[in-house]
């Protein structure tokens, strides 16, 4: 769609409404985005992680009478219940309607729940009923389900798990839904725990830093995994007197086609992703006043990703940052929180700059923001993730 | 614009054993070997432009064995093999098809249980409704792991008869029916999909210590079942002879899904 056209379906433009987190920093937006602010890192050790002190200080806002039980303390449901509360209250939604919908980014569920089971029962240190206990909470879905079963709520539900690429594709569907008026509204997000599958598997791939990730810097030498959850209240501009904290005006998806885990090195496949999101929005490379990518610090990552970013906006294009060195990877939850950083950017016109970028790869031809901007002309930002198995997704925010 | 199911597929198991020696499927799983089989029908003849194509992979449990692997390794060796991290997750089936075949258009893993195959559907259409891509691809795959055999089928209603297994469908825009090399002389449209999806359906069967579970009666527990089936149930509906056009597909937890599918015989030049 061109933009005339967008202006002229103003009324169906999908708007952010709501927002809410849970990250390492807290409970809430506000510590996210006021310790990314201010520069500071949750990363301890390579990894960010939700404190069990912090879990306990959840408490949701609904009953949980058809929750099951087993799932009241635990760390995953709770952060997920955590940043759907936040942002229901902010958008002003009491519940969500059979005309709404609901969608979820996320890559490992409530892995939490049945992982030490499986792997006691693999070393035969309890029987089968015991890890049928957890461990029928496996499924995605099952996830999904509780979420839907806390909001009360028996509408769309969907469930994507493309990877680190989850979310992002979660907030375009979520944004295709409202604009094409499939639902009404939608609450989308993301949400990720610590596991021994992830952090021991990105570390037998040896990706895993043990300080604080460098994105782009020519001394880079790994990603941090991190835990947390964020939620996106999305309606229609017309159709709500809710404040809009911002738009989300287009979406691009695309696969590499190239190797399982390893980004491809031209950067077509993630340029395509950025390309689609651009057209749909109606926009030029020109109009964009930042990307915030996914630069998790990895060698291959921040390599193929910048060199996207060079074929669409040249080498003197926007300013290009990543905060992964503040709050971590969170994998499927990557996209939304990010996105959260980047609504909460929009509303108070700032940039933030690469935490940790000291020397530039001097491979990288983008530009790379190294410190703190305010602007007061930000306009459009485009949020870029890429995700193992080659799924590139992207989605331009704005005011 | 009309969505059509140009071509349909399903892979069995059986189908599994040429491939075991075949070296491109060396490090592969068993859901990556079964989508392959499924989509290899369909995609040898059709030409399909890459980057027009999208990917919708539906699976209930994703890449299960391969995680029950990597964690039973690392809890009985203490070791963490990258290999089956890296076919663990759930969006590692679309990944090793989309480099197999090349395609570079917008792809998606959805899982959502019961309705793993009708959500990849429903989201291949919107994007082909959207004019993001002329031609989707959708499969819906789910197998048994080898060290869960005994315990998976206890996650379901007793009787069920837990199978796995893949299909798939090429769907396409009507305007993008004349530009495939191999013209179909008949599609199916669909033109409704609706889901009814059982309020608080998360509540997980009791655990069958007393072997009784009761399950909706509409289900046909005798028929084998795997989360992701919808697609297979499609593509067996549309070779039925007694085609109705209308499907409903009822859930073990009393959920179902309902298509509505028209039959077109095509003049294409």
């Amino acid at each position: 769609m061109v933009k005339a056209q967008l202006e002229l379906m103003s009324d169906s433009q999908p708007t952010v409404t709501g927002l809410g987190a849970v990250t390492p920093f807290g409970l809430g937006v506000h510590y996210l985005w006021e310790n990314t602010l201010a520069g500071n890192t949750c990363i301890r050790d390579g990894l960010g992680q939700v404190t069990d002190e912090m879990v306990t200080r959840i408490n949701p806002a609904r009953p949980l009478t058809e929750v099951p039980s087993s799932l009241h303390g635990k760390k995953t449901f709770l952060m997920a219940t955590g940043a759907i509360d936040e942002a229901m209250k902010n958008a002003g939604w009491s519940d969500l309607t059979d005309e709404d919908g609901l969608i979820i980014g996320t890559t490992t569920g409530l892995i939490g729940s049945w992982e030490s089971d499986l792997m006691n029962f693999s070393q035969k240190k309890i029987v089968e009923l015991e890890l049928l206990r957890t461990f029928h909470q496996e499924p995605l879905g099952y996830f999904a389900h509780t979420l839907a079963s806390y909001l009360q709520f028996s509408g769309l539900t969907r469930v994507i798990t493309s990877a680190c690429s989850a979310s992002t594709q979660a907030l375009g569907l979520a944004a295709n839904w409202v604009q094409t008026g499939k639902v009404r509204r939608c609450l989308v997000g993301g949400i990720e725990t610590l596991s021994q599958l992830t952090v021991r598997g990105f570390s037998s791939f040896k990706l895993i830093a043990n300080s604080p990730a460098k994105p782009f810097d020519a001394n880079r030498c790994g990603i941090n995994l991190s835990e947390g959850a964020a939620f996106l209240c999305i309606e229609s501009a017309g159709k709500s007197n809710a404040k809009r904290l911002a738009a989300i005006y287009g979406s691009g998806c695309s696969s590499d086609a190239h190797h399982m885990t390893a980004p491809k090195p031209d950067g077509s496949g993630a340029a395509a992703a950025m390309k689609m999101a651009l057209t749909e929005a109606g926009l030029t490379p020109a109009d964009i006043s930042w990307i915030h990518a996914h630069g998790t610090g990895s060698e291959h990552n921040d390599l193929s990703e910048t060199t996207a970013i060079n074929k669409l906006f040249g080498t003197d294009g926007p300013p290009v940052s990543s905060t992964k060195s503040v709050h971590g990877h969170m994998l499927g939850a990557s996209g939304a929180v990010e996105s959260v950083v980047c609504v909460s950017a929009l509303m108070h016109d700032r940039l933030i700059p690469t935490r940790g970028l000291e020397n530039r790869d001097p491979r990288i031809n983008v530009n790379l923001l190294d410190h703190f901007v305010t602007a007061a002309g930000l306009r459009y930002i485009l949020k870029s993730t890429l995700g193992f198995g080659g799924v590139n997704a992207a989605i331009v925010l704005g005011k | 614009m009309k969505t059509a199911i140009v071509k349909t597929a399903i892979a069995r198991t059986q189908a599994l054993l040429p491939l075991e020696d075949d070296p491109r499927f060396r490090n592969t799983t068993k859901n990556m070997m079964l989508a392959y089989l499924a989509l290899n029908q369909i995609i040898g003849a059709s030409a399909l432009p890459q980057n027009e194509t999208g990917l919708f992979v539906a699976t209930g449990h994703g890449e299960l064995e391969a995680s029950v692997d990597f964690l039973k390794t690392l809890a009985v060796a203490g070791v963490a093999r990258p290999i089956l991290f890296q076919n663990s997750l759930h969006n590692s089936i679309l990944g090793f098809l989309t480099r197999t075949f090349s395609l570079t258009g917008p792809s998606l893993t959805l899982s959502n249980r019961f309705f793993s195959g009708e959500d990849a559907l429903d989201t291949a259409i919107g994007f082909l409704k959207n004019g993001r891509i002329n031609y989707a691809l959708v499969v819906g795959v789910d197998s048994i792991p080898r060290d869960l055999a005994a315990i998976l089928p206890k996650m379901y209603p007793h009787e069920l008869a837990l199978g796995e297994g893949a299909a798939a469908l090429l769907l396409a825009n009507e305007n993008a029916l004349r530009m495939l090399s191999a013209k179909p002389a008949e599609v199916f449209y669909i033109t409704k999909l609706a889901f009814q999806q059982v309020r608080y359906s998360c509540l997980p069967y009791p655990l069958k210590e007393d072997g009784k579970l009761a399950t909706t009666q509409l289900f046909d527990i005798g028929k084998p079942f795997y989360d992701a089936d919808a697609i297979e149930k499609i593509v067996q509906h549309l070779d039925e002879k007694q085609f109705t056009g209308e499907l409903t597909l009822h859930k073990p937890d009393g959920s179902s899904s309902h298509l509505e599918i028209e039959k077109e015989t095509l003049t294409l030049e």
